[in-house]
């Protein structure tokens, strides 16, 4: 009974959070509506065209990012390669820069009319950019799980096989669920980037809504535009339910794993090809931007940053933190199946994740955006709010995964030793998943920092962020400074993520 | 799990605690660029004492931004001012009732096209819509239509139609010119091979590094690029008697309805429309062309009175741009 | 069968084995009994070779697998099984595909593979449990399915590290009895490991206590 109010609770909290502003939003957008216009919107073909053109674009991001990121993982988490921590920092930061201006590196490089710029311009080109874009993320959750393997269930493969059939018939079924997770997450984060398809000139649907609130001021149209997330949103529980809950194996997490030792060629063939690997993809792109940099446009900058990071670290850790005690508590709910509801929940969470940031912005406004609520919307509330309601089921599903595999008997066990259903949550379930908890809080704390849509349309005035003011600098602003700003919003990140690295954290 | 959740706690009280409202303030959103608005806005504040809260923009191509904003806290405005960078914008809120009308004093002195017939909003220091040439072009492009003339096939980039003074400036041709004129010109420039770059800016770029003859762009994209030694120069287009004449994109200050701060709204106001203002502007690397007489015009162009400006409505453009819109898409599409 | 010559084991500066001499015989069922702690489990390990020894040797078949930190034959060499205290199933795969896995890494055909899991489940008195998840057998079925895996590729070697403790004692000592029945009838060396007196003194030839990081002096017979 206690557990089912606690639910209710947690339930009516994102409620408030995420799914208020979505129905107020909803409601805005249908009331009025003429059906005829609905369908005219819908049936036109360059709508119909750009959806199935988006689905195969986020199909094939997510797949190949998730294969390399994996593959990447794995290396940095089963083997002993030395300078795997370095290379997981350096990995990350094509995610905290925002996407288009590693688009707009690539077309400094590549030119508007060479040979390679037919490839650029359009489908292979934001592939291109968002794969390398979305690369930490699987990478970050295949550690995560390479790190739950007993290693005995390895052990008792070694007897039969060599490393390699250890790896291709244990470990790599055994972190398949991750594989499924990154797939489902990139596929969403994909579909709704609009910002690389539009410096590249390809036609995303999730552009048309951006188009139609950026151009048009068309906010109806606009939000009609982001109803078909919810098939997206469905589509990925769907695949969620029959794929990775069904192989998710309930297991303590083991205090060491399996390392494979790599003899001294191989981490020379490793190093080798990662230097190129972050060649390619980070300093090549970034390279004109980074040039930029002088000590003077350095100081300059960080004095002019100051304001603006502090706000960032304000909004991203508040998120963070409300967001791993948020989600993990939401993922009990749903794991747990403590409301006949729960699959709604679930999916509802899902949806907020796929909807357009201005989509869900726009919805913050309509709901908060009221006299007696000010202390809410005209503080940074607001910004910290929307962040949670975009990026919870990010949180959610890190945690649930975890909470899926843990085993029945330690539940149990606690039970028979009298602890309450709160005291299992804080004595048993919390300190079991600790390792999960921390990387939720850095993950959460990632895509906050890099956020700014959403901050943009919400952040009170005198108040902005770091990635927003280097956004409102880009329109004619010096590059050298620009550049500077972008250096400053990166080491941000990266210095903290290195440390968190070499603690053992993650 | 105690420090995380202490941390919520206090970061949660912290930044409720963080709006500034000591009634001494004003709000402003600014679609103006941050580099050349926030100067000005701080010395507005060293003189008067008062703090502003800014919002600033982006490029339109880059995210939704303060219009959007503005639009959806129509029934609880947070700001008190808006510093628009065209007019079209102004136009928009104005016929959503989002405005209220202020007429100030130091709008006299300014040429009544440039500013509301009900005071809704003032226009001040304009950008120009010019080309800018590649020093290494052999052939002179000299009107907008230019853009379908054979002899640049291929030559020529224009920013995207969909976003900010393009869409303006296409809007304002097809009021003054027609819309049958005007189709076929469309057409004809795609038929001439027009490359099309996300913004002003990159079109200036693109013409600056050779890799285009000309661009129809802002005059402060020229400024910028002349202050940087790029090999490119001005021209002004339609210039000759009978021609359109060049279209005038001045920045437009307003006061929100209902504003929370409608004193220091109006005092900023003021502030903004004053010659002084506009010196600053001009003076300033944007290099803003003054619409009061006697203030000095940026030293790259020539003082407004001495060019041949595009007669306009600035409601019937705004009226015409949302009526473009969807068939600058499929243009665009195309 | 099993030489073990000399053979020390220190793990972050903490000694675990200290100079195990030990010799076992081919067809022998060897119980090493100890106290938790005393390094049973791990000797174990290094017999498999999933870690090498400080210092020492390990032969078995007349091959020196292990020597002084070094680890020259690997497990998937050394002609061994073992069945482990966590079982270590593997529950993504059925009872079958278990029991296959290791006939499977040695490409033994398909057709083969499936006649000998099916050959061994009804050794084990698990017959029609082919296509059944791991985890909807009871307790006393998961042991008989890690016992079939471990003796389907015929090893030489089998080791056991405490596979019945987690048991009832009525499903302890049948099973044990036919580990020991099942030992007479295919003939591979045992190396078993307990801290249960009775169930060391109703399996083994010999039983070897280890004590203080070594063994004792005094080996008994059983």
């Amino acid at each position: 009974m206690q557990e089912r109010k606690f639910a209710i609770g947690i339930v009516f909290i994102i409620t408030l959070i995420g799914f208020l502003p979505l129905i107020v939003m909803l409601f805005h957008a249908l009331s009025g509506l003429e059906y005829e216009k609905v369908l005219e919107l819908f049936a036109k073909k360059a709508i119909v065209e750009s959806f199935f053109q988006s689905l195969l674009l986020s199909a094939f991001v997510a797949f190949t990012s998730t294969l390399l990121g994996t593959a990447l993982g794995l290396l940095f988490a089963k083997t002993d390669f030395i300078a795997s921590k370095l290379f997981v920092s350096l990995l990350i930061v094509p995610l905290l820069v925002p996407p288009y201006i590693l688009a707009l590196g690539w077309i400094d490089i590549i030119g508007v009319e060479s040979v390679l710029s037919g490839w650029l311009f359009g489908f292979w080109g934001v592939a291109w950019v968002l794969i390398c874009v979305y690369l930490p993320i699987p990478i970050v959750l295949s550690m995560l799980f390479v790190k739950q393997i007993a290693p005995n269930l390895e052990n008792m493969a070694k007897l039969y096989t060599d490393e390699w059939g250890v790896l291709r018939f244990i470990t790599l079924p055994r972190i398949m669920p991750a594989f499924v997770l990154s797939f489902l997450l990139l596929f969403i984060l994909s579909f709704s980037e609009y910002s690389v398809a539009n410096v590249l000139r390809f036609h995303s649907f999730s552009l048309e809504s951006f188009v139609r609130f950026s151009a048009f001021y068309d906010f109806k149209s606009a939000m009609l535009l982001s109803l078909p997330m919810l098939l997206v949103a469905a589509l990925v529980l769907l695949i969620e339910r029959l794929y990775v809950e069904k192989n998710l194996t309930k297991m303590k997490t083991p205090q060491r794993i399996n390392i494979i030792k790599l003899s001294k060629k191989q981490q020379l063939f490793f190093s080798v090809l990662l230097i190129c690997f972050v060649f390619i993809i980070l300093l090549l792109p970034l390279f004109s931007l980074f040039s930029h940099v002088t000590l003077q446009s350095l100081a300059l900058a960080f004095d002019k940053a100051l304001f603006p990071l502090m706000n960032s670290f304000v909004y991203s850790l508040s998120a963070a933190a409300l967001l791993t005690l948020l989600g993990f508590l939401s993922a009990y709910v749903i794991s747990f199946k403590f409301l006949s509801l729960w699959r709604f929940f679930d999916g509802g969470i899902v949806f907020l994740f796929t909807l357009p940031a201005t989509v869900l912005g726009i919805g913050f406004i309509l709901l908060y955006n009221r006299v007696w609520l000010d202390f809410i919307y005209a503080s940074a509330l607001i910004v910290i709010l929307a962040y949670v309601g975009k990026y919870l089921a990010l949180a959610v599903k890190m945690s649930e995964h975890r909470l899926q595999q843990m085993p029945s008997s330690m539940l149990e066990a606690a039970k028979l030793s009298g602890a309450s259903w709160f005291d299992t949550l804080r004595y048993i379930l919390i300190p079991q998943s600790k390792k999960v908890l921390i990387a939720v809080f850095v993950v959460s704390f990632i895509f906050s920092f890099r956020e700014s849509t959403l901050t943009m349309l919400l952040y009170p005035a005198g108040h902005e962020t770091l990635s927003v003011y280097i956004i409102t600098q880009m329109a004619n602003g010096r590059p050298e400074i620009i550049a500077a700003l972008s250096l400053i919003m990166v080491l941000s990140i990266v210095v903290p993520f290195f440390i968190f690295m070499r603690r053992k954290v993650i | 799990m105690k420090q995380i959740a202490s941390f919520i706690f206090v970061a949660l009280l912290l930044s409720a605690c963080s709006k500034v409202d000591d009634g001494r303030s004003v709000t402003v959103y600014v679609s103006e660029d941050q580099v050349f608005s926030e100067p000005l806005l701080k010395a507005f504040e060293k003189e008067t004492g008062m703090h502003v809260n800014a919002v600033y923009d982006s490029e339109e191509s880059k995210s939704t931004g303060v219009m959007n904003r503005l639009i959806a806290e129509k029934a609880n405005p947070q700001a008190d001012v808006y510093w628009a960078n065209e007019p079209i914008r102004a136009e928009v809120l104005r016929k959503k009732g989002i405005l209220a009308p202020y007429k100030s004093p130091n709008a006299a002195g300014i040429d009544a096209v440039f500013l509301q017939k009900e005071h809704y909003w003032s226009g001040f220091s304009a950008r120009l819509r010019l080309f800018i040439v590649s020093d290494n072009s052999m052939k002179e492009p000299s009107s907008v239509f230019d853009y379908a003339n054979a002899a640049f096939r291929d030559g020529a980039v224009i920013a995207n139609p969909l976003f900010g003074t393009t869409t303006a400036h296409i809007a304002a041709l097809f009021s003054t010119l027609g819309d049958a004129q005007m189709y076929a010109f469309l057409k004809n420039m795609k038929q001439n091979g027009i490359a099309i770059a996300t913004s002003n800016g990159e079109s200036a770029d693109l013409v600056a590094s050779g890799k285009y003859l000309f661009a129809l762009v802002d005059s402060d994209d020229v400024a910028s690029r002349l202050k940087r030694g790029e090999k490119v120069h001005v021209v002004y287009p339609d210039q000759k008697a009978g021609e359109v004449g060049i279209f005038v994109v001045p920045n437009a200050v307003m006061l929100l309805a209902h504003a929370k701060h409608p004193k220091a709204a109006k005092k900023l106001i003021d502030y903004l429309l004053s010659k002084e203002s506009e010196a600053a502007l001009a003076k300033a690397a944007c290099a803003q062309i003054p619409l009061h007489k006697g203030v000095k015009a940026p030293s790259f162009f020539k003082p407004i009175e001495q060019l041949h400006v595009m007669h306009v409505d600035y409601a019937e453009v705004a009226q015409k741009l949302m009526q473009l819109q969807p068939s600058l898409k499929e243009w665009l599409a195309e | 069968m099993i030489e073990i010559k000399e053979l020390s084991f220190s793990y972050e500066e903490k000694s675990v084995l200290q100079n195990i001499t030990l010799f076992v015989k081919a067809g022998e069922r060897l119980v090493l009994l100890g106290n938790s702690g005393s390094g049973k489990s791990t000797l174990l390990r290094l017999i498999a070779g999933f870690i090498a020894p400080t210092s020492g040797e390990i032969v078995i078949d007349k091959s020196v697998v292990s020597k002084d930190t070094k680890v020259l034959t690997p497990p998937h060499k050394r002609g061994i099984s073992m069945v482990f205290q966590d079982l270590a199933l593997w529950n993504h795969m059925n009872v079958a595909q278990n029991i296959a896995f290791p006939l499977k890494m040695q490409k033994v055909p398909q057709i083969e593979q499936m006649q000998r899991v099916s050959e061994f489940l009804e050794i084990v008195s698990l017959k029609g449990y082919e296509q059944r998840s791991i985890d909807e057998l009871s307790g006393g079925e998961q042991q008989r399915v890690a016992l079939a895996r471990a003796l389907v590729n015929a090893p030489k070697v089998l080791l056991m590290d405490e596979p019945l403790s987690s048991l009832d004692e009525e499903l302890n000592i049948r099973l044990r009895q036919e580990i020991v029945s099942l030992q007479e009838r295919l003939g591979f060396t045992l190396v078993y490991v307990t801290h249960n007196k009775e169930e060391a003194a109703a399996i083994a030839h010999r039983i070897v206590k280890i004590e203080n990081k070594t063994i004792e002096a005094k080996q008994c017979k059983r």
